[in-house]
């Protein structure tokens, strides 16, 4: 009895596994993603060091003005909030997003990869990110950004590190998202950001950017 | 994983031959489980092979059957400076940080990162990347004449088999984004690639074919082989500030 009672244990929790493979590519996360609504209880609070950081740069929103007139592809959380409609693509491995306007993808690794060494790792406006899965929903952990502009035009610096929880149901994706970073928030600066699913139908529009037409170009 | 499960169960049965209530609880639990697992798993994964991942050239994944058959109009147009032609010649694209297009982009230095659901297959260069979405779900091209050309494209993909087919028109015209690399794609510019896996998905090889009666007088077809990035390869994103002065020097 005993034995069946394992044997029982190892091929559940066996199948458990496989379906946590399988919810690497659950294809409920898999579309084009409009933001609907953005929400958080409180603006970020600023560090001395933070607002003379916030001070030295020209920002719009989540954005630094002068790099986006460049062209210059912005990272997180921009992509996630104002870069137009995201784009996720639920792969095996790995949770990808697009977005229309001048972001960086992000690749959201979901199979347990090993992060790279930080020490040797070049940061990146979007930085690394892991995810794994919790029942139906997707935490995804960020580090090793680059100092830009992060969230609500707070600084963001090497050290800065966001929690996103991803939760599909039906067709309305919500992330709430945790920001820290000792060295420019005074405390962890919380949001939620609510998308509604585009038709399926939907074509990505293209938003090709040339600096010498002030940033707006064409192809 | 399914062989496995599959094989782990059948264990249990040959294991056990009486029917014990532990036993059938066992096997409802896993049934329930394979159920649930099932009714999750995407139809793609099942139906055709999986192309997701990084994909890396190497010296030599580009093969050519010589130049492309162009045209007098091409002829001429080449015969103007430019970057390959003018030792002082400048790319204003490099200068500039714009984009590259595909099919020209897909085999340059930096590994692509191919990305497939049931909808579509992503493909993004790191590099001044803009993402070129195929569209798999069964859609057909735009009206043209209404469409806003692309850098990339309009493209549909479709499965042949275990070969995955993509067609692309509706491209814009900025000079050295082209199919062509050195001129402007056209009106008339049509791509189809052909994608597949080899060596046991370690590698992928996709043939090309390139018309453009604007510039070609027949098609011009070509083959790249990319080799499958290590397992816990990932993304390494290059920005490109047009800002910074040295873009563009060689």
């Amino acid at each position: 009895m005993k034995r069946n009672l394992r044997l029982c244990l190892a091929a559940v929790l066996l199948c458990g596994s496989a379906v946590g493979t399988a919810h690497a590519a659950n294809p409920a996360f898999s579309g084009f993603w409009e933001l609907t609504a953005r929400k958080a209880p409180a603006p970020p609070q600023l560090t001395r060091t933070g607002a003379a950081l916030k001070a030295k740069t020209k920002v719009s929103g989540d954005v630094d003005a002068e790099a986006a007139r460049w062209c210059v592809a912005q990272g997180m959380p921009y992509v996630m909030t104002g870069a137009g409609p995201i784009d996720i693509i639920a792969a095996p491995r790995e949770l990808v997003i697009t977005a229309e306007k001048i972001a960086v993808p992000r690749h959201i690794y979901t199979d347990g990869q090993v992060r790279p060494d930080l020490e040797t790792f070049d940061t990146t406006p979007v930085g690394d990110t892991r995810g794994r899965w919790q029942g139906d929903e997707v935490v995804a952990e960020t580090i090793g950004m680059s100092a830009g502009v992060g969230p609500a035009g707070a600084p963001r610096t090497e050290a800065s590190r966001v929690v996103e929880r991803f939760k599909v149901t039906g067709n309305v994706l919500t992330i709430s998202a945790t920001w820290t970073d000792k060295s420019v928030l005074k405390g962890p600066y919380r949001y939620t950001l609510t998308y509604r699913r585009l038709p399926a139908s939907y074509t990505a529009p293209e938003h090709y950017c040339d600096p010498r037409d002030n940033g707006v170009g064409h192809p | 994983m399914a062989s496995v499960i599959r094989s782990r169960r059948h264990q249990i049965i040959m294991d056990q031959p009486l029917m014990t209530s532990a036993r059938i609880l066992c096997l409802t639990s896993a049934a329930a489980v394979l159920m649930f697992g099932a009714a999750i798993a995407p139809a793609m994964a099942a139906d055709h092979p999986s192309l997701s991942g990084f994909w890396e050239p190497r010296v030599g994944s580009v093969k050519r059957n010589g130049q492309p058959p162009y045209n007098d109009v091409a002829k001429a147009e080449l015969k103007k400076p430019n970057k390959n032609t003018d030792p002082n010649g400048v790319d204003e694209g490099d200068t500039n940080c714009l984009p590259y297009g595909q099919p020209w982009t897909l085999y340059q230095s930096a590994p692509i990162g191919l990305a497939q659901d049931d909808r579509e297959m992503t493909m993004i260069y790191e590099d001044r990347t803009l993402p070129w979405h195929v569209y798999t779900d069964g859609r057909g091209h735009p009206d043209l004449k209404t469409y806003k050309p692309t850098l990339n494209g309009h493209s549909i993909g479709r499965w042949e088999g275990d070969e995955f087919v993509v067609d692309s028109v509706g491209f814009g015209r900025r000079a050295g984004h082209g199919a062509l690399m050195a001129l402007p794609n056209t009106d008339a510019t049509h791509v189809v690639a052909r994608f597949k896996l080899a060596a046991g998905g370690e590698e992928m090889h996709a043939h090309f074919k390139l018309e453009d009666s604007g510039w070609l007088t027949a098609p011009w077809e070509w083959d790249v082989t990319w080799y499958r990035a290590k397992p816990d390869e990932y993304a390494r994103v290059v920005v490109c500030d047009a800002r910074d002065p040295a873009n563009g020097l060689r």
